[in-house]
């Protein structure tokens, strides 16, 4: 091969160049890369997609900030040393609205010709990976999903994830501002162990505020019998699922729905625009488009759509025992990304993105209220990734540090600063990895028409 | 600023505007009240204290439709989910004789939601429970039936013992029996596995049964009777998979050995086949060789559109397990 690309390419620390296959995934942010000419040719090349009639496609800039395009040319030195960098994203047009995610591991890939002799030098197979609304999945997406649900429940990694959510560990992670940086974080260690069994895998969301019915079936989040126990086809991975909750027996998945889940949205009362409108349909303080005003939506929808059922979910201490919480929460966090998105609010250390600024008091005796506790505000290390159980903190701290990525980030001890600009949107370092597909990255001119970072 | 991100802002202005709208016509007492109750079902939640005094002023008129004052309701639950007052009212109402069943579901349906996202709430617990202790013996199925799975769900030992002796006595039954197993089984420390064993042998009606013995996997004392029921061919084969599942939970062992008897067995229910294969396969460690044979040798064996498509699912995973 006379060129090689590594995609998410870093540098420092040294990553075996010539491309390590299982990092070859991007979302709609820049993704860092590096080219270089192995057999001591000096060349120039263009990079564009492999194949734009289907599967994934991706966008190319210089610079992580520069202009994106369908195709680059670049320089390449005769030195394999020399490591000529770039950037890619998934392709998300938002003046003609068409975006390209993938719908298979690596159906997407970037062709390399020289320009020279119009020779196809290398085609990298790669995957436009994007969280998606679960009722337009492939069934091979879904199948997939489920799969790694399921080999994770059984393979005793998700026990950590009940009993991150528990009664006792409720008031760390709700009824304050740090419930939507919170969950996020949690909702990528959750994926990112997915992915460490099949990294096509990313969590789709159930919108709750639309029917949707290809989720409710017996092929994905399952049907209730007349007892409100959860059936699915005998092919179904989830038949295998077991309960973990501690303390409970080793019953099914109950989940009764209040609405008709096959015409029907659940029973939250506001939908994805009232909920992004909020703090402009109020008066007074209610007024100003700011997180303060956002976070409400803890109330409606996020706990209106958990009471949508009886069962595990509608139960604040037991929820992960039922997957489609995750889906839930997949579009919780997609309502906050979307509102980020369109109010411009990426920037940590703006009140109006997050209004907890600065760290939390350390002196107990200002740890009254818990909005006031350690743990909700910005520079605070989130439990339990930071390991410390214990009064303030909940009394245990399982799952231990954070997961780590090809992208370095977050710290193996997360803070609220790091989920909030979850897709480097200022700062193309802070890129967790993961996007929505409704929720592009304002690139610069003339990709998004839109204004420079 | 992008062609996408105009038109999401236009739309967010125009439903802005339109929730404005629909949420005076429901607050506006001229208007009849089915042209209140369709505008409410569009007006969003409030969000400010002029229209939610108005909403508080619905909810207490004891003459106004009673579907009005459930909408009302729910239209102003978040906006105080942080007050002690209403949250106090809201217990009040759920356990008010003579209140209409739609508005006291309303309230219930409002004090759980508000306990995913109000600290305030917690401070009431007590007065919680307690009402809704109050409510399992009420006339409305609906709020009888959240009342007793909710405080199942907080392993609550009054409904926990009033479940038992339902099933132990019918006449005295809060709910459907297969219903108060799945309530008991929210706490492994129910005392209710002897009643689960006396049901696997004999249950009121085939759902109570297929729930009790799902729920013996966890009685380390059943595993006798979860293989008898896995082994014995003139059982229903949904009910045999469910024991073998509770089985390999117990008794990995003879999960083993009762399940390869089954896969060789020509006489043997497909559907039970390839749902073994399934629960075999997602097991870690599995030997997905072998699997894949006894995959191949169902699919001879398949007939029709429905047990091919599921023979060729289980081997699309047998692959990607294998690749893995």
């Amino acid at each position: 091969m006379a060129v090689e690309i590594s995609i998410n390419y870093t540098p420092s620390p040294f990553v075996a160049f010539g491309g390590d296959p299982s990092q070859n995934y991007v979302s709609w942010a820049p993704s860092r890369c590096g080219i270089i000419s192995t057999d001591g040719t000096a060349r120039t090349v263009t990079l564009k997609n492999g194949d734009t009639s289907q599967g994934g496609q991706v966008v190319f800039m210089a610079e992580a900030d520069a202009p994106a395009s369908n195709s680059l040319q670049l320089d390449l030195s005769d030195d394999p040393e020399t490591v000529t960098e770039f950037y890619i994203a998934g392709k998300f047009d938002q003046d003609t609205e068409e975006s390209f995610p993938s719908i298979a591991d690596r159906d997407a890939s970037i062709l390399v010709t020289d320009k020279a002799t119009s020779t196809d030098l290398q085609t990298l197979p790669l995957m436009v990976r994007v969280r998606k609304d679960a009722d337009t999945l492939t069934d091979e997406e879904r199948d997939r999903f489920l799969t790694a649900m399921v080999m994770l429940n059984l393979r005793g990694d998700f026990v950590d994830f009940q009993n991150m959510h528990v009664a006792d560990t409720s008031l760390e992670i709700h009824s304050r501002s740090c419930f939507l940086p919170w969950h996020r974080l949690y909702l990528l260690d959750l994926e990112r162990k997915l992915q460490s069994i099949d990294p096509s895998v990313s969590l789709p969301y159930w919108r709750f505020d639309k029917a949707a019915p290809n989720v409710f079936t017996l092929d994905f989040m399952g049907q209730p019998d007349s007892a409100g126990i959860v059936q699915f086809s005998s092919t179904n991975p989830l038949v295998n699922w077991r309960l973990t909750v501690f303390g409970e027996g080793s019953g099914r998945i109950s989940r009764v729905p209040r609405f008709d889940t096959a015409t029907e949205p659940s029973l939250v009362q506001r939908d994805e625009e009232a909920t992004i409108n909020l703090g402009t349909t109020g008066s007074g303080r209610f007024e100003r488009t700011n997180f303060e005003n956002f976070e409400r939506m803890e109330g409606d929808p996020h706990g209106a759509a958990h009471v949508s059922f009886n069962g595990q979910i509608s139960d604040i201490g037991r929820a992960p025992a039922d997957p489609l919480f995750f889906m839930l929460h997949c579009n919780v966090d997609r309502l906050w990304a979307k509102w980020q998105w369109m109010k411009d609010r990426f920037e940590p250390d703006d009140a109006e993105a997050y209004y907890k600024q600065g760290s939390g008091p350390v002196n107990p005796d200002s740890m009254r209220s818990n909005a006031d506790r350690i743990g909700n505000f910005l520079r605070d290390t989130l439990w339990p990734w930071n390991g410390l159980g214990g009064d303030p903190r909940p009394r245990t701290a399982p799952g231990t540090y954070y997961p780590s990525s090809f992208l370095g980030v977050p710290d193996r001890y997360p803070t609220i600063h790091s989920a909030i600009d979850y897709q480097g949107q200022l700062d193309v370092r802070r890129n967790l990895g993961f996007s929505y597909d409704d929720v592009p990255y304002d690139h610069a001119f003339p990709m998004t028409m839109g204004d420079p970072i | 600023m992008s062609k996408y991100k105009s038109r999401l802002l236009a739309e967010l202005k125009t439903a802005q505007e339109e929730a404005r709208d629909k949420l005076a016509v429901a607050l506006d007492d001229s208007k009849t009240a089915r042209q209140r109750l369709a505008a409410f079902s569009k007006a969003g939640a409030i969000s400010d204290e002029s229209n939610a005094q108005k909403a508080l002023a619905i909810i207490d008129d004891d003459d106004a439709h009673a579907g009005l004052r459930a909408a009302a309701l729910e239209k102003i639950a978040s906006y105080y989910g942080h007050d002690e007052q209403f949250l106090q009212k809201l217990t009040r109402i759920a356990t008010r004789n003579g209140a209409p069943g739609e508005l006291r579901m309303a309230a219930l349906s409002s004090l759980r939601s508000n306990s995913f996202s109000s600290a305030t709430l917690l401070s009431q617990r007590p007065a919680y429970i307690a009402a809704l202790r109050a409510l399992v013996d009420d006339e409305d199925d609906d709020i009888r039936e959240t009342a007793i799975e909710n405080l199942a769900l907080n392993q609550d030992e009054y409904v926990q013992r009033r479940l038992i002796e339902g099933l132990e006595n019918p006449k005295s039954k809060l709910t459907k029996p297969e219903l108060a197993v799945k309530y008991l089984s929210y706490d492994l420390h129910a005392d209710h596995f002897p009643i689960l064993r006396k049901l696997a042998v004999k249950a009121p009606n085939k759902k109570t049964r297929m729930e009790a013995l799902r729920n013996l996997a966890a009685d380390a004392d059943s595993a006798d009777i979860l293989k008898s029921v896995f082994a014995d061919k003139s059982e229903d084969a949904e009910l045999r998979h469910l024991c073998g599942v509770g089985l390999q939970r117990l008794d990995p062992v003879n999960f083993e050995k009762a399940s390869n008897k089954i896969l060789r067995a020509r006489a043997e229910h497909q559907e039970l086949k390839a749902a073994i294969l399934n629960t075999k396969m997602h097991q870690p460690g599995a030997d997905m060789n072998k699997l894949a044979a006894d995959i191949k040798k169902l699919g001879n064996k398949a007939k029709g559109t429905a047990e091919k498509s599921r023979v060729e699912k289980l081997s699309s995973f047998a692959a990607f397990r294998k690749s893995g």
